[in-house]
């Protein structure tokens, strides 16, 4: 799986920050930040991703429901770090 | 108090309660909240005194607002830096010009609420002057290094493959571009008939691709790009490992927090609005109403769904506060009920 504040480079050749890293049913989903060039931080374009460590690939997520689902797994994990 | 009424009541004083809301942070105009209300009430056998009671107050109330000098608003804002834990703007609030203080300070004394922000101008009046400091420069870490992800510290799951393909058929870009468009309209109100224009700024709209959590503030338009951005499709991609010197994570580290609040409640917004018709809100407007309801304790829906919209917008509010922080202001709401 791909950890927590790490940095990656993907296909657009930018580096993006991993913000978390879930995994559910057996899946490891990622939520990573862009990171800007030139400020070096990180910025608003944020995506969740599907992790397909057998290809070494991601996928973004765009199905709304698995999407919610997600949002809302991180969210509740967020919370559970807080306190 | 929302506790003592009727179900009927309780739906009528929750409609007027948001009515108001949207009216007050500027999402409704006038004209729209008169057509609204008047056809609520008309669906709803609402005695039409009430509602021209109803209206005549909050009209008068927003036209006896008092407008604060530029100084008084960048206080504010300093103030709610230190006050609130969900508003972490640091330095940058006293880095601001002049048109951002106007723009920020319409955004953040809307989506905290009227009272809330009476009582901070109180405040501002003990409040000790925050002193300019210089924003901390930006350092780019050591030559990075790429490397493939590193397959040994997965677990093997020949699954994998299986998974990958239902997630693909999960995923719909097409759908998912169509519901944005259909939903997202005139970035107006979402699911419902108004032509209200927004009056806030779209001068950052773009600003999610370039700019950092501090140095801009959040606008609408900012919420809904990040969450059009979060659905749009993409192509697959490899993923390269990059090498970067713990000096460098730890200072991308500490806009994390910022970045993802900020995100999840995009996406509770927007999501919330896709999935459901129950809440014909805007998009920012859906978060702050119902985050705004619920520290009022007024939005308690009766059903399992609403329940769970209820759940994951507290758990959005309290990100960055501790449990006791949490606890305490639910005892408060209880006692204010």
């Amino acid at each position: 799986m791909i950890k927590e504040d790490t940095i990656i480079k993907l296909d657009d050749d930018k580096e993006y920050y991993v913000l978390d890293s879930l995994m559910m049913d057996n899946n490891n989903f990622i939520m990573i930040g862009e990171i800007d060039s030139v400020k070096d931080e990180i910025t608003n374009n944020v995506k969740i991703m599907f992790y397909d460590s057998v290809n070494n690939k991601v996928r973004k997520i765009t199905d709304p429901t698995l999407l919610y689902q997600l949002v809302v797994s991180f969210a509740d994990r967020e919370l559970n770090n807080e306190e | 108090m929302a506790n003592t009424h009727s179900g009927a009541e309780e739906e009528k004083y929750d409609y007027f309660s948001m009515v108001a809301m949207l009216y007050e942070m500027g999402n409704w105009d006038e004209e729209t909240v008169l057509k609204r209300v008047h056809s609520y009430a008309s669906d709803n056998d609402i005695d039409e005194a009430e509602v021209n009671e109803f209206l005549g107050r909050l009209i008068k109330k927003k036209e006896e607002k008092i407008e604060h000098t530029l100084e008084e608003k960048r206080k504010f804002l300093s103030v709610i830096t230190f006050k609130n834990g969900e508003y972490k703007y640091g330095d940058a609030v006293m880095l601001m010009n002049d048109d951002m203080v106007e723009r920020y300070y319409d955004f953040e004394s809307k989506s905290i609420g009227e009272e809330y922000t009476e009582r901070i101008f109180e405040d501002i009046k003990h409040e000790k002057p925050v002193e300019e400091k210089p924003v901390d420069k930006k350092e780019k870490g050591s030559a990075a290094e790429e490397k493939p992800v590193d397959k040994k510290e997965e677990p093997k799951k020949e699954e994998k493959k299986e998974t990958s393909t239902s997630t693909e058929e999960k995923s719909n870009p097409e759908k998912v571009d169509g519901e944005y468009s259909h939903k997202g309209g005139e970035r107006t109100v979402v699911g419902g008939n108004s032509s209200t224009t927004h009056t806030r700024s779209n001068s950052t709209s773009n600003s999610h691709q370039g700019s950092g959590p501090k140095s801009e503030p959040q606008t609408e338009a900012d919420y809904e790009n990040t969450a059009r951005n979060m659905g749009s499709a993409e192509q697959d991609s490899d993923v390269r490992h990059v090498d970067a010197s713990p000096e460098r994570i730890e200072r991308l580290k500490k806009g994390k927090g910022k970045v993802k609040n900020f995100f999840l409640k995009s996406g509770i917004i927007v999501l919330t609005v896709m999935l459901t018709s129950t809440f014909s809100i805007p998009l920012i407007g859906g978060y702050l109403v119902l985050a705004h309801q619920i520290k009022e304790g007024k939005f308690n829906p009766p059903g399992a769904f609403g329940q769970g919209i209820k759940k994951v917008v507290e758990t959005i509010m309290n990100i960055g506060k501790t449990k006791e922080e949490v606890e305490a202001e639910k005892a408060e709401r209880g006692r204010s009920r």
